[in-house]
């Protein structure tokens, strides 16, 4: 029975090796940090817009199921942007009454996707992506008590100290390219929209490196 | 029983000038593949309606041996000259992919920097 046992194992092993010879060992994993812009303000849907792009910096990691298939997942930080708020209200007798609010935001996201790459073993790979972007949008809005005058009409703004944390959850797709310098190192360049409640939220273009292990 | 037989005679007749075709098809990228030089960098299409680009490192009587051009190094493809459509001479490119990218991406920005200096001067003229 022992020998039986033997002799299927090396069966086994005579017949796997010249299979698994003819396919090259493609790496499972990648990881890449990028830069981009964001373009669009629809992660802060609460905010008015400036219409700059704003710097973002992705972490990320990748899981190939099969040579086609991937799984992705992404750490997204930004600046801190600092801005002012241009606010108008009613007052009786006040024409204009305004006021000027200073806010801080930041942002920080996870997003997960599933990726299609095209080609095999190539030196470049375009895909095309989908998936969701969890941000967590902090604002804080500030000012110190103000008086203004307008019309030799005096009005008081009070003092503001508020802090809210938002989480939004975006879908988005993408569309890009892994363009190697060899066989493990490679460029990535990406192009993705997302979607809120009320259409376009935003929109980053990005580019990094990384390498497959 | 004289049926199966004018069957089999009508289906080698109708066969025959294909064989003959695929045998002098044969022939030609033999003569074709002996007068490559080795390394040559080329693109391959097959019958079975697939193509890939490589090397050709040896070529006989028998096969055409084809190292294919991918990123990470896979086995010699060994081609009967019976399952080779065409055989195309392909340049080969100096710069690999990411640094063309790389030169792409620098190259706009430094356009899109140019014009902005442009701007940015000619609006003190």
């Amino acid at each position: 029975m022992n020998g039986l046992t033997l002799g299927l194992v090396l069966a086994a092993m005579v017949a796997a090796s010249p299979a698994s010879a003819q396919q090259p060992e493609l790496k499972k994993w990648d990881a890449g940090a990028s830069f981009g812009l964001v373009f669009g303000d629809g992660w802060y849907p609460a905010t008015d817009s400036y219409g700059e792009p704003q710097p973002a910096y992705h972490l990320e990691l990748g899981r190939f199921w099969n040579t086609h298939l991937k799984t992705d997942t992404a750490i997204i930080l930004t600046h801190r942007h600092e801005g002012y708020d241009y606010t108008t209200f009613a007052l009786p007798n006040v024409p204009g009454a305004y006021s000027f609010t200073r806010h801080d935001r930041q942002l920080t996201a996870v997003s997960g996707a599933m990726t299609y790459q095209f080609f095999e073993n190539q030196m470049m790979h375009p895909f095309v992506s989908g998936g969701l972007q969890v941000a967590a949008a902090t604002n804080h809005r500030y000012r110190d008590a103000e008086t203004y005058t307008i019309n030799r009409v005096t009005y008081t703004v009070p003092k503001l100290d508020q802090r809210s944390t938002d989480v939004v959850v975006r879908p988005f797709v993408a569309v890009g390219a892994k363009s190697y310098f060899n066989e493990r190192t490679f460029i990535k360049s990406e192009f993705s929209a997302a979607v809120g409640g009320g259409g376009f939220s935003h929109a980053i273009l990005r580019l990094g490196f990384g390498v497959d292990f | 029983m004289g049926k199966v037989i004018l069957v089999a005679v009508l289906s080698a007749l109708l066969a025959a000038p294909l064989h003959a075709q695929s045998v002098r098809d044969g022939e030609a990228w033999r003569a074709c593949a002996a007068s490559v030089e080795p390394n040559a960098g080329t693109k391959v299409r097959l019958t079975s309606g697939k193509s890939f680009r490589g090397y050709v490192v040896g070529a006989d009587d028998h096969e055409l041996r084809v190292n294919p051009k991918t990123r990470v190094a896979e086995p010699l493809r060994r081609l009967a000259y019976s399952d080779v459509v065409s055989i195309e001479r392909q340049k080969e490119s100096k710069w690999n992919p990411a640094t063309k990218v790389l030169v792409g991406v620098g190259v706009a920005w430094a356009v899109l920097y140019g014009i902005a200096l442009l701007a940015y001067a000619s609006g003190y003229d």
